[in-house]
């Protein structure tokens, strides 16, 4: 259990000279107030360089340590700057000092190259060496869980990642807040007795080989375990290989998955283009078709004329055909006529014509004959029939109607290639600054790195299988020891005995813990929420296996999308739940952290940050927290007030808090 | 509140007492008290681990 007593600061950042805050040792909650850009992130970066010797920006980026100094002092020739902690551990008390100073010989640094850095870490009167001030300070406040002791507003944001599956930044606040909650203890037992185990396994191979009677089992054993760790060492290199590729690809998918849109997009504008290029060819292939009956299209303008023609020529063949048959009537009747005459008697009723008669059949005779002296134009008969059929020839079949079709259609594929062009520049406008072939450089390479690890699998698993059957192989020669063997054997068998056991023995403790774990982080999650939200429909909360929390709907319903509101106040309940859950424990220090919620919530959040913690110091602005606020909620929780007062720009004072 | 330290020895016990009563509940003990001041210290860990289980096999071979 960590508790803070005081903190000094001496020309860090804003703070000019030697500044100190007394924290009360009774249990409860420090406030300090202070406007934007009086050095509240500062305070609480004082304490985070002074357990770990860094600065982050907002951003999450290192700082230079050149640039945290006071600037006013730097300007008065003043270089350097200082952290002083003083806090008990496990009731301990410890000064820690951290500070930064120019090396020898640097009158004006301007990088951290020219800084040097010294750490003291004092407990009582005595200094402790080295190697003991870093065991101790790693087991104080573990870097690694420092996100639940040290935090802003934007870190409980991230607390969201823990619903995803398989995002890269919640697997590791998984891994932060089994470490917060003493699972590495377990894991890491585990871990060795595995490791202590297969040294015993290996003594006792080598005491079997030390006595006659068991040597040729000895050796057998010996050859079996020394082949189990050439597959265990390849198997070992197998999955950091796999581990390595699959981080890459994790984030390799996390950067596509935010380029989606983008992708997209850049998927909408090839569909397109291809569109395009359909379209394109559609209008060529139609041009060439309208060109074709273009080339016949003159004929279709002589139409009418053509057949005004054929009709005239129709007309005269009429005429000829029906003289021709007149010919050919008046012919037979001649004949008919010339012999009645020749005879003198009626061809049909065989009587003799009377003169009357006769001359009448002469007359006759002489027109008809008169008649057939005008010849049939045989020639101008045939010549027409010629050109008829010519001109029918002539003749096409009239296309109009198709390139009419034709002409509309591509009108269409006008217009419909104009908008596909449109949304494409407007796909570009929106595309403009973003490197395209990156994009497509990640989904090969994802999509590559996927194959490779599904190779690496199928090796894994063979390594696996290959282990297994060893180490079965293993066993049964041992139990063929068991029977035989002398007292150095028995030693040794006890040894591996008793770490297999051990081992046995914690692998089950981790399922159970951590199943253990995840219900009372649930239940007290739950129970803090319940007192921190406002809204009375939300039942519970719900959690799953990294730790991540929903909140469940008195319909029993989960909330699918929440609020950053809501996800301050879920984050909070999850931090109340971690501390009360986790082995290592110290004071939380907040900055800011009432900027998304309303009133109705701030006011529960601060009645109940006395149950988050044992010591709580907050960094607010008056609009965040009103002191009134904070005071009628506290009461007596309220330990301190501070204020950090502006001097200048560059220099804030930290005073007591008075209305 | 719950000491989490006495949580995490707890669950460790109940196993032990219920699948492994021949271990002696102060040899697990006194490995997890190693494994909890050297998590950072792997190495560290594993020797002191290492040395409380020969401290165990030699107690019971005198």
């Amino acid at each position: 259990m960590l508790f803070l007593h005081r903190i000094t600061v001496e020309n860090f950042g804003p703070f000019k000279g030697i500044q100190t805050i007394d924290f009360p040792p009774e249990p409860g909650v420090v406030l300090i107030y202070g406007e934007n850009m009086r050095g509240k992130t500062t305070l609480l970066n004082a304490i985070r360089y002074a357990f770990y010797g860094y600065v982050r920006s907002r951003g999450d980026h290192e700082i230079d340590l050149a640039k945290i100094g006071n600037w006013e002092a730097a300007a008065e020739g003043v270089y350097g700057f200082r952290v002083v902690l003083e806090f008990d551990y496990k009731g301990t008390p410890y000064e820690l000092t951290r500070q930064c100073r120019p090396r020898p010989g640097i009158t004006t640094p301007v990088s951290s190259l020219e800084y040097a850095q010294d750490t003291l870490l004092r407990c009582g009167a005595d200094v402790l060496g080295p190697e003991q001030r870093d065991r101790i300070l790693a087991q104080v406040l573990p870097e690694k869980i420092s996100r639940f002791f040290l935090f802003d507003g934007e870190l409980l944001q991230q607390y969201e990642e823990l619903l995803r599956e398989e995002s890269n930044m919640g697997r590791q606040i998984k891994e932060s807040i089994e470490r917060i909650l003493g699972v590495p203890v377990l894991t890491n037992a585990r871990a060795d007795m595995r490791e202590l185990y297969r040294d015993a396994q290996g003594q006792e191979g080598k005491a079997a080989q030390r006595d006659q009677r068991t040597r040729e089992f000895g050796n057998h054993h010996q050859a079996l375990i020394d082949e189990r760790t050439c597959h265990e060492s390849e198997l070992l290199r197998l999955a950091g290989e796999r581990e390595a590729l699959y981080s890459r690809w994790k984030a390799i998918e996390d950067a596509l998955k935010k380029s989606e849109r983008l992708k997209a997009l850049l998927s909408e504008r090839d569909a397109l283009q291809n569109d395009i290029i359909v379209i394109d060819q559609k209008v060529t292939e139609k041009r060439a078709r309208i060109r074709d009956l273009m080339v016949e299209a003159w004929r279709w303008l002589l139409h009418p004329q053509v057949h005004d023609l054929i009709r005239a020529m129709e007309v005269r063949i009429e005429v000829l055909r029906a003289k021709e048959t007149e010919f050919a009537v008046a012919s037979e009747k001649l004949k008919a006529t010339d012999a009645a005459i020749d005879s003198g008697s009626c061809d049909s009723c065989k009587r003799p014509l009377d003169p009357e008669t006769l001359i009448t059949f002469r007359t006759r005779a002489d027109s008809l004959r008169a008649l057939l002296k005008e010849k049939v134009p045989a020639e101008e008969f045939t010549a027409l029939l010629h050109r008829l059929a010519t001109l029918k020839e002539f003749l096409a079949p009239d296309h109009t109607a198709v390139l009419k079709e034709l002409n509309l259609s591509l009108d269409d594929l006008r217009v419909e290639r104009a908008t596909k062009l449109d949304r494409i520049e407007e796909i570009q406008e929106q595309t403009r600054n973003i490197d395209e072939s990156e994009i497509r450089k990640l989904s090969s390479d994802h999509e590559r790195i996927g194959q490779e690890i599904a190779i690496l699998d199928q090796g894994i698993q063979g390594e696996t299988r290959i282990i297994q059957e060893l180490t079965d192989s293993i066993r049964r020669v041992q139990n063929q020891l068991d029977r035989l063997g002398g007292a150095d054997l028995a030693k040794e068998r006890r040894r591996r005995e008793t770490c297999e056991h051990l081992l046995n023995l914690f692998d089950q403790a981790v399922g159970e813990y951590r199943d253990r774990l995840r219900s009372k982080v649930e239940e007290d999650a739950t129970s803090l929420f319940l007192r921190l939200t406002t809204e009375s429909d939300y039942l519970k909360l719900k959690i799953n296996e990294n730790y991540g929390l929903t909140i469940i709907h008195k319909d029993g319903v989960a909330i699918p999308v929440r609020s950053a509101g809501a996800e301050h106040i879920v984050a909070l309940s999850l931090m109340g739940a971690l501390q009360r859950n986790a082995p290592l424990r110290g004071p939380i220090i907040m900055d800011s952290p009432f900027g998304r919620l309303d009133q109705g919530h701030t006011t529960r959040v601060v009645r109940s940050l006395p149950c988050m913690a044992d010591q709580v110091l907050l960094l607010v602005y008056e609009a965040e927290l009103e002191p009134r606020l904070a005071r009628n909620e506290l009461m007596a929780q309220l330990k301190g007030e501070y204020k950090l007062v502006r001097k200048s720009a560059r220099h804030s004072v930290i005073q007591p808090y008075t209305e | 509140m719950t000491n989490p330290m006495t949580e995490l020895e707890g669950t460790v016990e109940r196993v032990r007492s219920k699948l492994f009563p021949e271990l002696p509940s102060d040899l697990v003990r006194s490995i997890l008290q190693s494994e909890s001041e050297c998590v950072e210290s792997r190495t560290e860990a594993m020797r002191l681990v290492g040395a409380a289980i020969q401290a165990f096999l030699d107690s019971q071979e005198t």
